[in-house]
């Protein structure tokens, strides 16, 4: 067989490489048109016995033979039709054979039932074959469907589980030393030392705390599950840019200067050479002389941008180098390039316009994304009082604190290995210290991690991952980074994406400050107060003094920080916490901080307009929506010292808005 | 407060102590309407850093 494939192919061209694939597809084709050969003249025989087509002598064969079940079926339902045809015609014709006309229609009604039987029955063949192959495990499966240890389809993690499956999970989740049925059970199970891996199936389907975090149902990324084990789905999936190499979102900066540079061409010059001196600079923003027109202030940035050549993102033939940027807003402040915020009325709304810019600091930017790195958010954290009963597995180094209104805060813990006896120590002073907040146990916990842990802000996934909310961040880390220079500020450690690392600073200040609600009926306040007054909180009256003015201090370091004012636009008492010696507050949370702009016409100040706002601390400018300066915030003091003298909130009947957006 | 109002002080905590006197007499600065009247921070911090001081020479 092989020396005649040999011979085949000497004869044939050596156009095909690939010789012995042709041969066998030879060798095939010619066994497959012998066993068609022989299956033919089998099936000759056999469809002479049972076809209903065929030579009249097989039609004769199988009427002799007996009535078949076809005939029968005929016999019954359709036997009267045709004799009514039969007998209609009976003047044209004659006198048909009864049996012929009969056995023709019988004929055609056969066939089309024999083939919608086979039809029938092919199609729930393949429906059982098709189910019986799939689902047994074969070995051409998709690799990635397949667990590699022990070779099963694991289920999927976002399906609910059924009931058994879940007792299941109970029991691997809380299994104990004391539980085993037998000696030999525990034994083996000793002997084979087995670490479970971190199943974020677990996390998915128990019935713990979440926090009101984030979603991950529609977001496949698998990072995600490594860094928010706790996530649970709070709404619809989200749709990002998702960059799979960092497992980030990808954005390009608006703040970045170093690849839109500030370059700008004169005019009249051809071939894009850059202005030297002298030239007129399109665009570039001359203070002396603002045109106050509208229409000119409106047409600033668009006579720019149709200026060829003006852009050096643009490349000659007119197309954009950044893909990404489709927004027409978004273009504008790119190539806003002195960044020059012209408006045409003044602070006291007047008509001269204000030339407005961002004070440098603003722009002093630095992500820190390896600070980010430096962390085993996975790793679980042991704490060295519990050595005996090491820690369940969903204990790692991060643990959940809270969450405001953007985001979530975690605790990043340091190792407790590198200090066990100094934190045995500090642990132990603690509890036997109160701190009259309400949680009294967690500060507790910890206070003896706070100097040796991180505090980590994620930003919450139910919020759309947007420009301006990037923004608002970056802008926070900013201000805290400049800040880091006043004790009275939270620092910062890093900052990366929509996340930052502050400074743990554990003891809460507000609910000392204000013990329990906060607003209170008129009426019942003036009973309590009938002999004598009794504020609500428990401060002496020099340590209202103290607060008082750390409080002020801090803000203090905010308005007058030498590069800029900073206001902080959103001063309540929960911004503010106890480091953990309790000798020192700390202001945080800027989420809602600007940096005030510098008028280059009247060389001031510029003020901001933030629209309307309605909430007790705020101060009745913003109120009324007029522009706004750093003085917001002191009067928002002005209501927090109020609190400290009473323990109430100021207008203290109205329940009407004051939140901790963390 | 857009009408004009704000928040009741009891005026009896203006004569419980010192503090809550001198502590009082500042929210009324903080309180006013204009912003550019109103007292600034630095004012502030010096305004309690000052009378904290008197208070210090009160208790001796």
């Amino acid at each position: 067989m092989i020396n005649s494939d040999h011979q085949l192919n000497d004869t044939e061209p050596l156009d095909n490489p690939n010789g012995g694939l042709h041969h066998r597809d030879n060798v095939t084709i010619r066994s497959g048109s012998a066993g068609s050969n022989g299956s033919s003249s089998n099936g000759v025989n056999n469809h002479s016995s049972s076809s209903p087509h065929g030579t009249p002598t097989r039609s004769t064969k199988r009427k002799i033979k007996k009535v078949g079940f076809w005939d029968r079926v005929n016999h019954h339902y359709l036997r009267r039709t045709t004799r009514s045809i039969n007998n209609s015609n009976y003047a044209k014709y004659g006198k048909k054979k009864h049996g012929a006309s009969r056995h023709n229609n019988n004929d055609k009604l056969q066939t089309l039932l024999f083939w919608g039987v086979v039809c029938f029955v092919s199609f729930v063949f393949g429906f059982a074959w098709k189910h019986f192959t799939t689902t047994s495990v074969g070995s051409d499966m998709h690799p990635q469907l397949r667990h590699t240890a022990d070779n099963k389809v694991p289920s999927n993690p976002y399906a609910k589980l059924n009931e058994q499956q879940k007792q299941q999970q109970h029991k691997t989740q809380h299994y104990d030393k004391n539980n085993y049925k037998n000696k030999q059970q525990q034994q083996a199970n000793i002997n084979s030392l087995v670490i479970p891996r971190f199943d974020t199936r677990q996390y998915m389907n128990s019935k713990k705390q979440h926090p009101q975090s984030v979603l991950l149902e529609g977001w496949n990324h698998p990072l995600a599950f490594r860094s928010f084990p706790y996530a649970k789905q709070t709404h619809g999936p989200i749709i990002k840019n998702i960059d799979s190499d960092y497992g980030g979102l990808s954005y390009h900066s608006l703040r970045n200067e170093g690849v839109f540079s500030r370059v700008i061409l004169p005019a009249d010059s051809d071939n894009g050479s850059l202005s030297d001196g002298d030239n007129v600079i399109i665009g570039a923003f001359d203070p002396d002389n603002i045109d106050t027109t509208s229409t000119a202030l409106k047409s600033r940035n668009r006579k720019r941008k149709r200026t060829t050549g003006s852009y050096p993102q643009y490349k000659p033939n007119g197309t954009k180098i950044l893909n990404d940027v489709t927004n027409q807003a978004e273009l504008t402040s790119y190539y806003d390039d002195d960044s020059v915020n012209i408006l045409p009325k003044s602070n006291d709304y007047k008509k001269i316009p204000r030339a407005c810019k961002k004070p440098e600091f603003a722009y002093n930017y630095f992500p820190s994304c390896n600070a980010f790195h430096e962390h085993n958010l996975g790793r679980v954290y042991d704490d060295p009082a519990d050595i005996v009963h090491p820690r369940p597995e969903h204990e790692t180094y991060k643990k959940y604190l809270a969450h405001g209104f953007y985001r979530d805060v975690w605790i990043m813990e340091d190792s407790p290995w590198i200090w066990p006896q100094q934190y045995a120590k500090e642990k132990e002073y603690i509890q036997t210290q109160t701190f009259g907040v309400e949680d009294e146990k967690r500060t507790n916990e910890m206070i003896p991690k706070a100097y040796r842990s991180t505090a980590l802000k994620t930003f919450q996934m139910k919020h759309p991952f947007s420009d301006e909310h990037w923004e608002e961040v970056q802008l926070e880390a900013i201000i805290m980074e400049s800040m880091t220079k006043s004790p009275r500020i939270m620092n910062l450690y890093g900052h990366c994406g929509f996340s930052t690392m502050v400074e743990v600073v554990p003891i809460e200040f507000e609910e000392v400050i204000v013990p329990g609600e906060g607003y209170q009926d008129p009426d019942t306040v003036e009973k309590r107060n009938k002999d004598g007054l009794r504020p609500y909180n428990d401060f002496t009256s020099d340590e209202k003094f103290g607060y008082a003015l750390e409080m002020a201090e801090s803000l203090a370091d905010l308005h007058g920080y030498d590069l800029g004012v900073i206001v902080h636009d959103d001063v309540q008492p929960c911004q503010w916490l106890h480091t953990p010696d309790r000798k020192m507050l700390k202001l945080g949370d800027f989420n809602r901080a600007t940096i005030m702009q510098w008028d280059m016409v009247k060389n001031e100040y510029c003020k901001f307009n933030n629209g309307p706002a309605f909430a007790n601390y705020r101060a009745p400018e913003e109120f009324a929506a007029r522009n706004l300066n750093e003085q917001i915030d002191t009067w928002s003091f002005g209501n927090n010292i109020y609190a400290m003298i009473t323990g109430l909130w100021n207008f203290v009947s109205m329940l009407f808005g004051v939140f901790c957006l963390v | 407060m857009i009408d004009g109002e704000t928040a009741y002080i009891d005026p009896r905590y203006k004569e419980r102590s010192f503090a809550e006197k001198k502590l009082i007499e500042l929210v009324e600065k903080t309180w006013i309407y204009d912003p550019d009247e109103r007292i600034n921070m630095f004012d502030a911090v010096a305004f309690l850093k000052q009378a904290i001081k008197e208070n210090e020479m009160r208790t001796r």
